[in-house]
Parts: C-alpha cells; structure tokens; sequence
C-alpha cells in the first residue's frame, strides 16, 4: 500500500512533468500557456471587481457603536457616518474612506465616555483655581 | 471663554439653521477647517449642549430614524459673539458683519 501511494505521489507529477518538459518546446504548448495565463488574469480581474462590487453595496456595520453607545446616539451617528461616506469616498477613496469612517467611530465612541471625566477635570479646575463652587 | 472648535462647531450650527444635523454642521466646519475631525465635532456638539449653548431635538429623516438636531440658543450665540469679538479686538480688525450674522 505505502509502495503505491509513493509510486502514486511521485510517479503521477513525475509523469506530468515530463510530459509538460516535452511539450514545452512546441509552438502549441506556449500558445496554450499564454491563454491559460491571460484566462487566469481575466478570471482574476472578474472577481475582484466583483468583490469589490459587493463591498460597496454591503451596508455599513454598526456594531461597536450599538454595543458601547446608547441607543439615540448610536443610531444618529451611525447615520451620519452614512451620510458623511460618499463625501469621504470621493475625497480618499474607497479604501481610505472605511479606514476613516472607523476611527471617527472609535472617536465618538471615546468622546462620549470621555466627556464626563473632562467634566469633572473643568470642575476640579474651577475648584482650585476659585472661580466657582461645587453645584 | 470657548474653544477653537467650539467656536467654530457654534458658528457652522449657526449657518446651518435651525434644527441641523451633525454631518450638516460636520460638512460647514470642513469646509473652514478640513483636519476637523466628525468624531471630535460630534463630541463637541454634545459638550455644547451641556453648556446650553445648542438644544437638541430629535427628528425623523427620510429613512424614518430617529436623528439628533441642533439649534443654537441664545447663549450660544452670546458666546460666541463674544469669542469672535476678542479675536477680533487681539487681531485689530473690526468685527463687521458680525451684528448682522448674530440677529
């Protein structure tokens, strides 16, 4: 059994290889590798076009912002980086745009826990410098 | 005494009408500002409306969500005149048109 797998393993490419060595210096093969490249390159172009087509339609993720946000807040911004995207899009580019779209989420997320410790700190502020008093 | 971008958020709110959005508000600070960032103007928004300076109503628009709106207030407008007229008063210049825009 071992014997016949390795025969199998090494004789089947053995056997192609030579073949494909063989054929190698007609006029036809080249031929035939020249449009197996050129389908591949075509095939390859066709797909990510298409890919690229989907991502474009594929509506934008609102996850982190759902989880960490409350609901009013998460669904405006959500919406304003809905409407904010074409302009950055056009601006940047594709790419770039999304790249941009998720720091700002990160951003308002971040600013919204982040406003009631810069809060405190105008207080404390105020506090110690002796222009107002605790409220 | 107001920030840079408080400043500058109040006067695109100011511009932008009664009731704006933030990317509407967003898109007037860009075009004066164009490293402002949505993230911090949207926070910003939020601090203003703390300070009273905006008030904030929710609408629904054409898709039918719930959006926040901002209005600038009376306050906001007192502060910002004053913002704009110091900067005015440092940089020697007088603050013309600034009546106008604030009525």
């Amino acid at each position: 059994m071992v014997f016949w797998l390795s025969v199998a393993s090494f004789g089947i490419p053995l056997f192609f290889g030579l073949a494909l060595i063989s054929r190698a210096r007609t006029r036809k093969f080249i031929e035939d590798l020249a449009n197996l490249c050129f389908s591949l390159a075509a095939y390859c172009a066709f797909k990510s076009q298409r890919s690229g087509a989907r991502r474009l339609s594929r509506p934008t993720r609102s996850f982190l912002l759902d989880l960490l946000l409350p609901i009013n807040i998460a669904r405006d911004a959500q919406a304003n980086l809905e409407e904010l995207m074409p302009i950055w899009e056009t601006e940047h580019g594709h790419r770039r745009a999304r790249l941009i779209r998720r720091v700002q989420t990160l951003r308002i997320v971040i600013g919204h826990y982040g406003l009631p410790v810069l809060r405190l700190m105008e207080k404390l502020l105020k506090i110690v410098s002796g222009r107002g008093s605790v409220e | 005494m107001i920030g840079k971008l408080e400043e500058l958020t109040l006067l695109a709110c100011l511009r932008a009408g009664r009731e704006a959005l933030a990317s509407e508000i967003y898109v007037r600070v860009a075009e004066g500002q164009t490293k402002a960032a949505f993230g911090a103007v949207y926070t910003t928004l939020t601090r203003l409306k703390d300070k009273k300076f905006v008030s904030e109503t929710s609408i629904a628009d054409n898709a039918g969500r719930s959006r926040r709106a901002f209005s600038i207030t009376g306050q906001g407008k007192s502060a910002l005149a004053e913002a704009l007229e110091a900067s005015a008063k440092i940089g020697g210049w007088a603050a013309e048109g600034l009546n106008g825009l604030l009525a």
